[in-house]
């Protein structure tokens, strides 16, 4: 006999779970009971968050950088419904985030009880799957399901919602086989990749005069890296990424060109655009990164669309020349190996240096250094890199520091840039890289933010004071929510209306208030030493970053608008 | 006026929940269903829901393919729903254009059934086509 909570953490245990990010209450400090021992053997640790929300981006932060699932567990009402906005942040972005949440009793069900809310019904379309435990010896079978269906195929979060009864229920049979293959209802996605198919792809990147790689999210957790370098020099092609496929191959790789884009580098929306090829790796063509499927459809250009989910290819609503299906490692083995087989050697000097001299062309328009106000973003973020190892760990909130990144940041190395790409849910870079830094704790962990996303989860700073998980915040601090006011100032006439902070705020104060280091960085010079002195220290620190508040993140198009009309210098000025 | 279409789809029980799941794919892309039937087989559901023919319609029909605990979604291409009413013990066709029929159709004291005829299907499994195309 066991009881339902003791069952639980045994599964976990065995399922390898090291580390679990949350807040115990009512309906789940049963199972924290049963994790006791687990914590006091050093086999499992438990990270208090100070809000559910940072626990998913947490949970999400880790699983990104491991991929491999991330857990998460709140109590019932309130605290599961903090955690609806890091679960859908997880669910946009493929991150295998496993949420366990503690839920009112059985007989309570239903019926208004104290901290009562319907999770299974609130986050069903959001996660990947949930389900609600009806019986203790369920259990074991529900967890490893949820874990083999966070990670295979496309990977997404699952919510496991237990009524707190079973948690103190004693259970006799316990302990269900698990196959990952039997899990009625739910299969691996077919890989169509056979060899007809993969000759129709060469011959186009054969016959293609401007091919063009395009890589995402999907490149990164295939941690295809190499293959894709490989593809590049092979066919003498340059590469672009999504948000979310910046650190699928090393930005300082000569043929990497840059994040395309709403946002993107305009050197790589032009090189989408002039392109009669694209072979796309793991990325599901957003709204953010083709913004009109114009585009693509009157260039008539070919598209190779590698992906693991079939269906999306499907959905796209261009014609796709050749559809392959599988892991795109895999997949882009298949092609190098075809590709040297028939050992065809491509000149394209012409394409890549049109693409050079645009990057050269368009560099005028990003590194200008005009007045003595604030600290200009792209030369902040040269001046960080430079103090950063190759393999540091980079998580952004979402705003326009997180397009500066997109734009100016160099990721080194995979999975090293964590960002929240499909949700763009602000508060997402401190508790991400809590989660980042307990997965690699050897590594730097930087949350590269503005200070309208700090604002929004600072409180779990704390958590990485007391848990000792040196972070380093910067804060791109320009008093003002900077993306929605740069519309409102661009596209709405100048009518800038509740964006503004005003200047009260103390980031210096806050960061010591709970118990962090806190440095004011006025100069380049300043920024440097207190990133040393941080990771000297080893301790989570805070660097407050002035940047203007009317700063521009640029290139942009205006609402709705297609690659073609990029805005690349401040308009404001021909006013 | 706006064409029906009829789907037909197997999930496996594991809750209530699972209808929600099926209903819910079609309100996220603003698709109307207009009539839903279900049965429950031990631990599957079958379901037929007519849904208004609408240009999300595909994408709704891959998101269910791969949702989990769903087995299969077809769209019966060419369907046509016959109507039958359960009277004096026995279900009689509901005739078209007939006005005893259509009382007995908008009577909410009958129940009322609904069974698609069709010849063509396109179907999707996780992903895997089969049949003609969606």
């Amino acid at each position: 006999m066991v009881k339902g909570a003791e069952l639980t953490a045994k599964t976990l245990k065995d399922l390898g779970v090291k580390v679990i990010f949350g807040i115990p209450g009512l309906s789940n400090m049963t199972l924290y009971d049963a994790l006791v021992d687990y914590v006091r053997n050093g086999e499992m640790k438990l990270i208090l968050m100070r809000h559910e929300q940072g626990a998913a981006h947490a949970a999400d932060g880790y699983a990104r950088v491991l991929g491999r699932p991330g857990v998460c567990t709140a109590t019932s009402g309130p605290g599961a419904l903090n955690l609806v906005t890091g679960l859908a942040t997880a669910y946009w972005d493929n991150s295998p985030v496993v949420a366990i949440t503690g839920q009112v009793p059985r007989t309570s069900i239903g019926k208004m009880s104290f901290q009562e809310a319907d999770i299974p019904g609130v986050v069903q379309n959001i996660v990947k799957f949930v389900i609600q435990i009806r019986n203790g010896s369920d259990i074991p079978i529900w967890l490893r399901n949820a874990f083999y269906i966070a990670t295979e195929g496309r990977p997404g979060p699952v919510v496991v919602d237990v009524p707190r009864d079973i948690f103190n229920e004693e259970i006799i049979d316990g302990d269900a086989m698990f196959s990952g293959e039997g899990i009625r209802g739910f299969k691996r996605f077919p890989m169509y990749a056979d060899s007809i198919l993969i000759k129709k792809a060469v011959e186009i990147l054969v016959n293609a005069e401007r091919p063009l790689i395009l890589v995402g999210s999907g490149a990164v957790m295939s941690m295809a890296a190499d293959e894709i370098t490989i593809l590049a020099d092979i066919l003498i092609a340059p590469i672009v990424s999504t948000l979310l496929g910046k650190s699928a191959v090393p930005n300082d790789y000569p043929l990497y060109i840059g994040m395309m884009g709403y946002y993107g580098r305009a050197e790589a929306n032009i090189a989408f655009l002039e392109s009669d090829t694209v072979l796309v790796v793991g990325a599901r063509l957003s709204d953010r990164t083709i913004t009109s499927y114009g585009d693509m459809v009157d260039s008539k250009k070919k598209f190779i669309v590698v992906n693991i989910d079939p269906t999306e290819i499907e959905r796209l609503p261009i014609k796709v020349d050749v559809a392959l299906i599988g892991d795109a490692k895999a997949i882009l083995r298949k092609l190098i190996d075809a590709l040297m087989n028939i050992g065809v050697k491509f000149e394209r000097s012409n394409w890549i240096r049109r693409i050079y001299e645009f990057r050269d062309h368009y560099s005028q328009y990003y590194y200008v250094d005009e007045d003595n106000v604030g600290l200009k973003p792209w030369r902040v973020l040269k001046t960080i890199r430079g103090v950063l190892p190759r393999d540091a760990i980079i998580t952004t909130g979402v705003g326009q520091h997180q397009m500066w990144c997109g734009v100016f940041w160099e990721a080194l190395e995979p999975r090293t840039f964590i960002t929240s790409g499909g949700m763009g849910t602000m508060g997402f870079g401190l508790p991400a890289a809590i989660g980042a830094k307990v997965a690699q704790p050897n590594r730097i962990v930087m949350d590269l933010d503005g200070d309208g996303s700090f604002l929004m989860t600072m409180n779990n700073l704390s958590t990485a004071v007391d848990e000792n998980i040196p972070i380093i915040v910067a804060i791109f601090d320009n008093r003002t929510l900077g993306l929605v006011r740069q519309v409102q100032d661009l596209f709405f006439g100048g009518r800038i209306i509740s964006v503004d902070f005003g200047s009260s705020i103390d980031y210096i104060r806050i960061a010591e208030g709970l118990g962090a280091l806190g440095f004011d960085a006025q100069t380049y010079e300043d920024l440097v030493v207190a990133i040393k002195h941080s990771i000297r220290e080893n301790m989570p620190s805070v660097i407050r970053i002035p940047i203007k508040k009317d700063e521009l993140s640029l290139p942009t198009l205006p609402p709705g608008g297609s690659l073609r009309e990029m805005i690349l210098h401040d308009p404001r000025k021909g006013r | 006026m706006t064409q029906e279409k009829v789907v037909r789809l197997l999930i496996y029980y594991t809750d209530a929940g699972c209808i929600e799941k099926v209903v819910s794919a079609f309100r996220k892309l603003l698709i109307d269903v207009n009539w839903i039937w279900g049965r429950r087989i031990d631990s599957l559901y079958e379901i037929y829901l007519g849904v208004e023919e609408h240009p999300n319609l595909k994408l709704a029909l891959l998101n269910l393919c791969k949702t989990v605990g769903i087995e299969y979604v077809e769209l019966l291409l060419d369907a046509r729903i016959e109507r039958y009413a359960y009277l004096n013990g026995e279900f009689k066709k509901v005739a078209e254009s007939n006005n005893i029929s259509e009382n007995i159709y908008r009577d909410s004291n009958h129940f009322i059934i609904y069974v698609p005829t069709y010849t063509r299907m396109a179907g999707c499994k996780w992903g895997e086509k089969y049949g003609e195309n969606i």
